[in-house]
This record gives structure tokens, sequence and C-alpha cells, in this order.
């Protein structure tokens, strides 16, 4: 039923569809350009990925947060504060905080 | 007992060219069977055939993608692009044959996952552009927006792929690019445009699969992240997108008109100027696409102001194709036909682009059917439009075989009152402010939906037409034994079937190859 003409591919093997070993050795001139272009090419996807992870999805540390400086007296009270509120079960502890 | 696996293993670039077009043709049935159900669910208000609002929804989700990345990429570049663009340059293949044909491979993967995306469970309810939190794990618990992400990554891989093979074999395989065809400079300016805006989409849906299963806050609000970064990555994308679509139906029109109007293309070279610069524009005007997600008065004004520029390099186009018309002894055939209605339809398409790309007007406009017929004017009129155009034009010398005129002219007619009634009405319907992505409407918006459903089986039908040409073409077609082509085209005098190696420079003359010298006879 089918009547698509014979179509010519002399520099493909019948069977496979595989290059010949004349358009091998018509490509061979072009193997090493080709590389270097391709490999420059990859390095562009690649590069404009990196960067856009890198650059606009820079995680954020809060460096620029500024932490207030606080006293040894200071610190010792809070952690005074935060054993108590740990050991005790009543539930007046529980109370939000401020309150 | 490895013939069988030719079609599969094979690195001839028509081969291949072929596969793409199969492959798009089967994934354009599907996107176009679900746009029927959308449609006809849409032609009276209230339930019709779908009951299932989600599933309405992962019907837009899957005609979207299907269209977009497996029909109509792989028709108008991996088809077109893949056989012409070595046959215009005098190429022997294209610059990594096996390349190419891991580049085909990868796509059946993703029409699967696609698929199978649409339905199992519930479905991907979310658009094409996948936002999130609509996308988050929260929003879409089911593993389909998973597969909707694989299948973009294979659609990523394959592109990327055979954009790198594009760009390596235009500069490689030709002495100037100017030599090139102004289908090859399109295909060019696309392969740019994928490989510089596919990695931005890349990273934006690979962080959305780590938020979705890995418990990351990329774009997670209550873990420090930004819903919105996601929209601005994928647009970066998704607007360079529209023109890889676009693009390469300039190039082909091009061709067309010049062919037919027995003529060089006016101003060639401005053409290419224009192609690149709306390329280059296309990177810069992504947030027009998120007006009303927050922005400032003055990243408004910039984003309006910057798309609104691109109207001049579009305009540059249209009137140098009128002028390329005017002053030639046009021919109508089937090509010039779809041609004519390309160059219409698109610069319809394009004056509703310009009116969404004011800020202002956008905020009335946005998520509404207004821009829904905007960009089917654009890419269903004007890509879809532009692969019928090469269709008509180079299958002859693709298959040998000729088409029926008067069913391709029957093809024409339906299409075009089809999708114009399809598309039109949905303008009124958008200045009205029916939304899109609801499956159901106010009373008031009856009439217009049911002259665009009634477009929409027009349009199917229209596409039964085409299938019946094709058919006739393959099984009863008139066999091409020494079909004629114009200087216009790529060569004087081309032989149907075996129009490889038959202009220079590759391979060389001088080359020592084995083979019958019987290609190189038919030479300019």
């Amino acid at each position: 039923m089918a009547i698509l003409p014979h179509q010519r591919k002399g520099y493909y093997s019948k069977s496979q569809g595989r290059m010949s070993n004349a358009l091998l050795r018509a490509r061979e001139p072009y193997l090493k350009k080709n590389l270097i272009l391709g490999g420059f090419l990859f390095g562009i996807f690649f590069g404009t990925l990196g960067y856009t992870y890198k650059k606009l999805l820079v995680s954020d540390e809060f460096q620029e947060v500024p932490i207030p400086p606080i006293s040894e007296e200071e610190l010792k009270l809070l952690k005074a504060e935060y054993e108590a509120s740990k050991n005790n079960t009543n539930a007046s502890s529980l109370k939000p905080y401020g309150k | 007992m490895f013939k069988n696996f030719k079609m599969i293993t094979t690195t001839n670039h028509k081969d291949i060219a072929v596969l793409y077009f199969i492959l798009a043709t089967f994934a354009a049935f599907i996107g176009t069977s679900m746009s029927m159900f959308m449609r006809l669910e849409l032609i009276h208000s209230g339930s019709v055939i779908i009951n299932n609002h989600h599933l309405f929804n992962s019907m837009v989700s899957a005609h979207a993608i299907m269209m977009v990345f497996l029909a109509i990429m792989p028709a108008i570049i991996g088809a077109f692009g893949n056989y012409f663009l070595p046959v215009a340059l005098g190429a022997a293949d294209m610059a990594f044959p096996r390349l190419n044909n891991v580049s085909f491979w990868f796509l059946v993967p993703a029409v699967i996952l696609i698929s199978l995306s649409a339905l199992i469970e519930s479905g991907a309810g979310t658009g094409w552009t996948v936002y999130y939190p609509l996308s988050g794990i929260m929003s879409h618990s089911s593993v389909s927006v998973d597969l909707v992400i694989f299948g973009l990554h294979c659609t990523t891989i394959s592109s990327l792929l055979g954009a790198i093979n594009f760009i390596a074999t235009a500069h490689n395989f030709t002495d100037s690019l100017f030599r090139m065809s102004l289908f090859g400079w399109a295909i060019y300016i696309t392969a740019w445009l994928l490989l510089l805006s596919l990695p931005v989409l890349t990273v934006g849906i690979t962080l959305l699969l780590f938020d979705r299963n890995f418990n990351t806050s990329y774009y997670e609000v209550s873990g420090g992240g930004d819903p919105i970064l996601y929209q601005h990555l994928f647009w970066f994308f998704g607007h360079p997108e529209v023109y890889i679509m676009i693009v390469p139906a300039f190039g082909i029109v091009s061709m067309v008109l010049s062919a037919y109007s027995s003529k060089n293309v006016f101003g060639s070279v401005s053409m290419i100027y224009a192609m690149g610069s709306i390329g280059m524009l296309g990177f810069i005007v992504w947030v027009h696409h998120m007006f009303v997600v927050g922005l400032d008065t003055d990243t408004r004004a910039y984003f309006t102001s910057a798309t609104m520029i691109i109207a001049v390099p579009t305009g540059i186009k249209i009137f140098s194709w009128l002028a390329t018309i005017i002053g030639g002894r046009l021919r109508f055939g089937v090509p010039v036909l779809f041609a004519l209605a390309f160059l219409v339809l698109f610069t319809a398409g394009g004056v509703t682009g310009v009116m969404l790309s004011n800020a202002s007007v956008d905020t009335a406009f946005h998520d509404t059917y207004y821009v829904v017929a905007h960009f089917h004017y654009v890419l269903s009129l004007g890509a879809v439009f532009g692969i019928f155009t090469g269709y008509y034009y180079w299958s002859p010398l693709v298959l040998g075989l000729d088409y029926n005129k008067n069913l391709a002219r029957m093809h024409f007619v339906l299409l075009v009152i089809g999708t114009n009634l399809t598309f039109m009405p949905m303008h009124y319907l958008g200045i009205n402010g029916m939304p899109r992505r609801i499956s159901d409407y106010p009373d008031s918006y009856n009439a217009w939906n049911e002259v665009a459903t009634f477009g929409a089986l027009l349009s199917s039908l229209s596409m039964f037409v085409f299938a019946v040409v094709v058919e006739r073409q393959l099984t009863d077609g008139i066999r091409q034994t020494d079909q004629t082509l114009t200087p216009y085209t790529f060569s004087n005098k081309i032989p149907n079937g075996q129009i490889e190696f038959n202009t220079t420079p590759t391979p060389l003359a001088s080359h020592m190859f084995n083979s019958p010298v019987r290609f190189m006879t038919t030479t300019i």
C-alpha cells in the first residue's frame, strides 16, 4: 500500500542505518572543532545553572542581623531562668511569656 | 536481527527529524483531545461532562505541557530544524549525530511521564507554570506533580542537547553564518534562547522537587522561602520559551513567502537582526507575566516599556514580509495560504500582546480569558500555522510524494474558521472578566462560550482532514520524481528523497568517499 519512494542514503548502512566509513571519514576533519564548541556550549549551560543557584538562591545566614552584646551577669540570669523553668513542672510555668 | 532497531539507533538527521514529527503528531492529538474535553465542559455553565473541577485543572496542565514541550517544539525545532539545518548549510549531518539520537529519545519518557501525571491519582492541577504553593506538597500531595517535574527535566535535557547540536552545526559547517537561509538563522537563534533559558528552568523545578520531597524551603514561606522567587525563575525561562516556539515559524514563513513571491526576502539582514533583537529582548521582559504579584511602580514601568519595545522588531518582520509579497508574483499555493493566515493572525495576537504589556491594563486582564485568547493567537494560530506552512511546503520534498491540494485547502479553511471561532470570542469573555482555569462560569457568558466550543469542534474536524491529507499522501500520493525548487529555497534543483550532500561544502568535493557520485550530480 505504502508507496514511499526508496530514499537513497548512501552514507548510512542499510541494515542498521549507522554511519558508513565514508561518512565517518568525511566528518573526521570537524571532530575536534565540534568537540571544543560542544564542550564550550555545555559549559555555558552548567555555568548559567551554577550562577543561578549560587547567586540568586544564596542562603540567608542572618549575618546582617545585629546581635546585641550581652554581659556575663545577664547570661547567668537567663541560664538560671531557663533551668528553673525546665525543672518546674508547675502549670504556671507554661504561661505565655510576659504574663 | 538488528534491522528492526534501525529507527531506534539511527544517527541520520533526516530519520531523527521524521521521528520527531511522528512524536509531535502523537502528542498534538493527545493535547488536542484534552482541549476538546475542556471546551465541551465549557459549552454551558454548570457541570456538563466533567463533574470534577480538579480533573478540569489537570487537563489544563496536561494540554499546555503536551502542546508546548511535546508537540510544537519537537515539530518546529526538532523535525524541521533537524531535517533542514544541515541541508541549508550543505552539511553532511548534525555536528553530534549520536547526541541527536539521544536528544530525541529523551522525549519519549517525557510523553509517558506527562501522560501518567494526568492519569494517576488526581492529576496535577497546577497549570503548566507549576506555581508554588499550589504545586507544594500541602496542595498537591500526589506524585503527579513530581511526574510533571521529571517530565520537564526530560524535555529540558532533550532541548539542551538539541540546542548545542544546532549551534555547533551552524558554526562548524559553514564559512559564514550569513550564508545561512533565514530558516537556518531562526533555528540558530532559537538554539541560543534554549541554551540560555533552560538552566534557569532546571534550577526552578529542581528546587521545587526538593521543597516537595526533601523538606527544603526555597519557596516555602514558613521556612523563610519565597514563592515569588519560583515565578521569577519560571518566567525567566517562560518568556523566551514563547519566542523559542515562534521564531522558527518566522523562518519558515520567510522562506515560503520568498519562494512563492519569486523574489528575495525584503531586507533579509534586517530580518536576522529583528529575530536576534526579539530573542535578546525576550530575556529582559519576563516580569510582565507577574505584574499582579505586588511590584513597585518603577519595576512595572520598566517591564511595561521593555515589553512594548518588542513590537518594534516584530513590526519590522511583519512589514518586511508584506514588502516581500508586494512587487512579487505571489502564487497562492497551500503553504502561502497558511503563511498569509499566519501574518494576519499573528499580528492580531501581537496587538493584544501590546495591550497586555501595559501593567495597569494587565491588572484588569490578568488571569482572564483575554490572556488565553492572546497567547493562543500567537501560538495556536502562529506557531501551529507555521508548522502547517512548513509541512505543506517541505513534505513533498521529504516524502517524495505530493499531497492532495483540494483536501489541503479544505484543511486550511476549516482550521482558519475553527480557530478564529474558538479564540476570538475569548477576547470578549476576557474583557467581561471571565476567569481562566475555572470550569464553571455565570450564565451571562454562555453565548460566546457556545461559539468557542463550536469553533473547537470545527478545529478538531480540520485535524481529521489533515490526517486524511497525510494518509492519502503516504498511500496514494503523486510521486515527485524531479521537483524543481527555486533559488530562494536551498538549491536550484533537488531530486526528491536524496537531498543530502547536494549542496557544498561538506563533505568536501575533493573528499575520497567511496560512494557513487550520483549524489553530487545535481548540485547547483
